[in-house]
């Protein structure tokens, strides 16, 4: 019952309605909806076998592989974190007035309706239900993002879906684009992807490339690719810190996986392929450069993590331009490390901001004083954001070296080592100033509650667990939907 | 040099000369009907000139043989315009090209403001560089419009003659090609302008804000200003005249031998066009001087994308379909310099009519159920329940703040200027159709769905509204719905639905965050929006 993990959360996103009244029963059914729906995808990965025979449900609607198990895996994990964390962070913020009760059943009745979106994403079977999926969490989130009604959050929130929304636009005429090769190669036009990857072989290239091209413009609109990623520091500082924490973790990871599946149509011809893989590198390497140029002068946390998600996704994209089992094999490593470790360092952002009553950088001193633990964890997870051990992404940096090494992207090592350079410096330097040293401004009284220490150090331990062990498990996934990219 | 020749110019100068004055009282009773008022009989032009020829003369002692000559150039540069166009007979003395006669009214123009500068008056100068602003923008109008009825006649040169005789020829085939109709309109357009009808100019007027043309003649007197008002007529005849034998080749010495039927039929196809300029004008305001070049840009674009319908030649084929999606990508260029929500809402409303035809169309002919989906939700969602809509949203937004949506939010300070965007617009154009010419599709709507989305984005990226961006995605919208028609391929139901609901609920997001941006920043300018900009 595969589909299962699609619907329950709309039931709980309409149940919450008549319970709008009690915080309690809110809370309680968005958690419950979250488990649910992550509870019933885990089960059936064990009841049905994703990685000898993809499931299909809801009518052929539906299809999973390893490829998409893994991206639902992610965003239903991180959701249940990410509303665990929210009780906490949403009752100081009632307390401190800054957000009124009566908006909080909208904030979890939408995030479940958001948390549904990006699973139908990484669970349809078909470019076109893709394309609505992708639309359909721009429209779902961007209440999410201006949720304080302030200037500021109303101005991010116009923001990202102007651009998100026209960026969806050009996905949609590369859609078309392909449809028209497939018809005129005397196909049947039909988007389920299983069909267009089997007959793109009889695709001319040309259409092939320029549907890509759309697509992948399209597409990495939402991924934050830089020309294309001016709504996302401005999203991601202005959204209340989990929804921060799922648009870093969890949709750019959605929009990244979008593009993914698209990706195989080109893998039919050397020549389609190098195309594909140049636009991989070249929108690659300018995220990689710019964003970690840009993080030194943000002033604001939220802001420097986002910028911190540029880069990040940057570097997926130059994983997956690279190629190669072992390069995509990097990308979809970092990106599972990614969206582990970016939420940790927004929900400890989250909580110092709450502490401090601000998101300045240069106001925030002294954490480690005021909570000693959540303060060193505070500086691990954020050089873990840039890259370096004990979490996954030093692993899969390392093996995106050795892929970009081993195919001779030598301008690709270069651009590596020296930009994750700046940004490991850069992130080190803030973090620790943030944490360590002595308290210049007091610190209100707010300390986090044994839930959302729970969640945080929960996360924490997943997040290790990634760097230190690489589970079997999962290493198999991974190389499962590896092979569903090569393979196909 | 052959005599009958010589008299047949002479026959046909004087025919025009003498039916001037007649269609300007023809147009002056129809704007008095329109205004209640019995007006001047019909002749009445006739009277003034006899009586301006019989008056006395007062010349400024500043003045200088110019003002004299100026007066007499004009007239002259009018007669021997007069004599190439083929109007009573086939074949004239003077077999001359559209360059020269462009220039005769150029070098009419020039004389013209150059007396008007000799009298050394303040208006004098006004008019004229008013004047020579609208000529720089006319004469490559009328060069756009009608080099490209040559190439589109498939005329072998520029001669007036063979244009109009190869058109007439052609003009079966012609008529039924959206191209030919664009540039129609381009051309009429450079008409009302060249002879300075509203609302570029005022020929009625006589106050300093608003002259133009008068503006220039104020100084006259007596026989010159009969000499240059009944130039002034000719002048506008034979621009109708240009306009009936390119467009309407009606009494064309090519069908009819006859001069006498030649005659009347050309009398008839200009009074027709007096009749609807005239009415036109009744029901338009004159514009201000700077909101002129919108329109004449507007023209030069209709002009550009009839030589691209050419140039890459679809315009052949495709009959309704292919005019109504040319009715599609006009509303959406005219879209960007529409002048109210109002009518930009109407816009959009026309722009969805003409999509539901071209869907209707297609039902008819080839219909499967995506194409009749489309047409169903078309006029449901777009002809109605949005419009519906936006109206309520506007309404509500526009009750709360008097000042915001005052005169124009839409024009005012808009970053960039709408003659920029127009061109902006014209560049789309071109890139949709040489996309398609490189894709090797031939179909006349794929550049015209191509360019509607560039639009629609270029609408979102550059007006400054709130709503009017919302409106964008609506353009862009209409653009994505023809798409598939274009390409002709079939859609699965469910992607149908799912994108419908997408849209559908992307309309509602923006409005409800439109009113969002108008609680939190007090108005819907959205350059307000400007807190979270960086540094570079």
């Amino acid at each position: 019952m595969i589909e299962l993990t699609l619907l329950i959360p709309v039931i709980f996103a309409i149940a919450i309605v008549p319970f709008r009244r009690s915080l309690r029963a809110v809370e309680g059914l968005a958690i419950l909806g979250a488990s649910l729906s992550l509870a019933n995808l885990l089960a059936s990965a064990l009841s049905a076998n994703f990685f000898q025979h993809p499931v299909s449900g809801l009518f052929g609607f539906l299809y999973v592989d390893p490829l998409g198990f893994l991206f639902t895996l992610i965003i239903a994990t991180i959701t249940l974190f990410v509303i665990v964390y929210s009780r906490g962070y949403l009752r100081e913020e009632l307390r401190e007035g800054i957000i009124k009760r009566e908006q909080l059943w909208r904030y979890y009745s939408l995030l479940l309706l958001f948390l549904s979106c990006m699973v139908l994403v990484t669970f349809a079977s078909d470019f076109l239900l893709i394309w609505a999926g992708l639309e359909a969490t721009t429209l779902t989130s961007v209440f999410l993002i201006s949720f304080y009604n302030t200037k500021e959050s109303v101005e991010a929130a116009w923001k990202y879906f102007i651009i998100c929304s026209l960026g969806i636009t050009l996905a949609l005429v590369g859609l078309m684009i392909l449809g028209y090769g497939m018809q005129q190669a005397g196909l049947a036009v039909s988007f389920g992807f299983i069909n267009v990857l089997a007959n793109a072989h009889l695709i001319l290239p040309i259409y092939l490339k320029l549907a890509f091209a759309f697509i992948f413009v399209g597409y990495g609109t939402k991924m934050g690719l830089v020309p294309l990623h001016e709504w996302l520091p401005d999203a991601h500082s202005q959204a209340p810190t989990p929804i921060s924490a799922l648009l870093s973790g969890v949709l750019l990871s959605t929009a990244f996986y979008a593009i993914l599946r698209t990706y195989p149509i080109l893998s039919q011809s050397p020549g389609t392929l190098s195309f594909g893989s140049t636009l991989f590198l070249v929108f690659g390497a300018m995220s990689l450069i710019l964003a970690s140029l840009r993080l030194f002068s943000q002033t604001n946390y939220k802001r420097l993590l986002a910028y911190s998600s540029v880069e990040n996704m940057g570097i997926i994209a130059l994983g997956v331009g690279i190629g190669g089992p072992l390069g995509l094999f990097a990308a979809l490593f970092y990106n599972l490390s990614h969206s582990l470790v970016k939420p940790l360092a927004f929900f400890l952002g989250g909580v110092a901001s709450l502490a401090y009553r601000t998101k300045q950088i240069s106001r925030i001193r002294g954490l480690s004083s005021v909570m000693p633990a959540l303060g060193k964890l505070f500086v691990l997870t954020n050089i873990g954001v840039a890259g370096s051990i004990p979490f996954g992404t030093f692993i899969s940096e390392i093996a995106l070296l050795a892929a970009a090494l081993a195919t001779g992207h030598y301008l690709v090592v270069l651009l590596l080592a020296v930009f994750t350079t700046i940004t490991f410096g850069t992130l080190l330097l803030r973090s620790s100033q943030m944490s360590f040293g002595p308290v210049t401004q007091k610190p209100g009284k707010y300390l986090p509650d044994g839930i959302t220490r729970a969640c945080i150090w929960g996360l924490f331990f997943l997040a290790i667990i990634l760097g230190l062990l690489i589970p079997t498990v999962l290493a198999g996934f991974v190389n499962s939907a590896v092979a569903v990219l090569i393979k196909v | 040099m052959d005599f009958n020749a010589i008299l047949n110019s002479v026959l046909q100068v004087t025919f025009i000369f003498l039916i001037a004055p007649l269609i300007q009282g023809v147009m002056r009773k129809v704007k008095a009907r329109f205004q209640s008022r019995i007006g001047a009989p019909i002749y009445q032009p006739y009277i003034d000139i006899a009586k301006l020829f019989r008056k006395g003369m007062v010349i400024s002692s500043t003045t200088s043989w110019v003002f004299i000559a100026a007066p007499i150039a004009f007239f002259s540069s009018v007669a021997i315009a007069a004599a190439i166009l083929p109007i009573l007979f086939p074949s004239n003395l003077i077999a001359a090209d559209l360059v020269l006669f462009i220039y005769l009214f150029a070098i009419g123009r020039f004389m013209t403001a150059l007396a008007a500068l000799d009298a050394g008056s303040a208006f004098g100068g006004l008019g004229s560089s008013r004047e020579m602003l609208y000529s720089i923008l006319i004469e490559p109008l009328l060069f756009a419009a009608i080099v490209f009825f040559a190439a589109f006649a498939s005329s072998a040169n520029a001669n007036i003659s063979s244009i109009v005789s190869t058109g007439a020829v052609n003009w079966p085939a012609l008529i039924l090609s959206p191209a030919f109709w664009l540039a129609a309109v381009a051309l009429f357009i450079a008409i009302m302008a060249e002879t300075g009808r509203l609302p570029f100019d005022n020929p009625a007027t006589h106050l300093e804000l608003t002259m133009v043309h008068e503006a220039m003649v104020l100084e006259y007197s007596g026989p010159l200003l009969g000499i240059i008002e009944w130039a002034n007529a000719t002048k506008m005849v034979i621009f109708f005249g240009l306009f009936a034998v390119l467009f309407l080749p009606l009494g064309l010495p090519i069908i009819s031998s006859n001069p006498l039927i030649s005659a009347a039929a050309f009398l008839a196809a200009i009074l027709l066009i007096g009749v609807v300029i005239a009415s036109l004008e009744s029901i338009t305001p004159k514009w201000r001087l700077f909101e002129i070049p919108k329109i004449m840009t507007f023209s030069i674009l209709l002009s550009m994308i009839a030589f691209l319908i050419k140039i890459f030649g679809y315009a052949t084929s495709g009959g309704a379909i292919a005019i109504l999606s040319f009715v599609m990508l006009v509303t959406a260029i005219y879209f960007l310099f529409s002048a109210t929500f109002e009518r930009r809402l109407k816009i959009y409303i026309v722009q969805s009519v003409a999509l539901a035809l071209i869907l209707g169309a297609i039902a008819l002919t080839a219909g499967d159920t995506g194409t009749y989906w489309r047409l169903g939700s078309t006029i449901l969602f777009k002809i109605i329940l949005l419009p519906l809509l936006l109206i309520r949203a506007f309404n509500t937004l526009q009750k709360d703040s008097k000042n915001i949506i005052d005169v124009d939010p839409i024009f005012l300070g808009s970053p960039l200027s709408v003659p920029k965007s127009l061109a902006l617009s014209g560049v789309l154009v071109a890139l949709s159709y040489a996309i398609t010419a490189a894709l090797g599709v031939h179909t006349p709507l794929l550049p015209v769905a191509f360019s509607i989305i560039l639009i629609g984005g270029l609408i979102i990226a550059t007006k400054t509204h709130v709503l009017l961006q919302a409106m964008g995605f609506l353009i862009l919208e209409n653009g994505l719905v023809l798409l598939p028609t274009a390409l002709s391929i079939q859609i699965p139901f469910f992607g149908e639905i799912a994108t419908l609901f997408d849209v559908l609920t992307l309309v509602v997001v923006a409005l409800v965050l439109a009113f969002k941006v108008h609680d939190a920043i007090g108005g819907l300018d959205s350059r307000n929006l400007d807190q979270l900009l960086e540094e570079q």
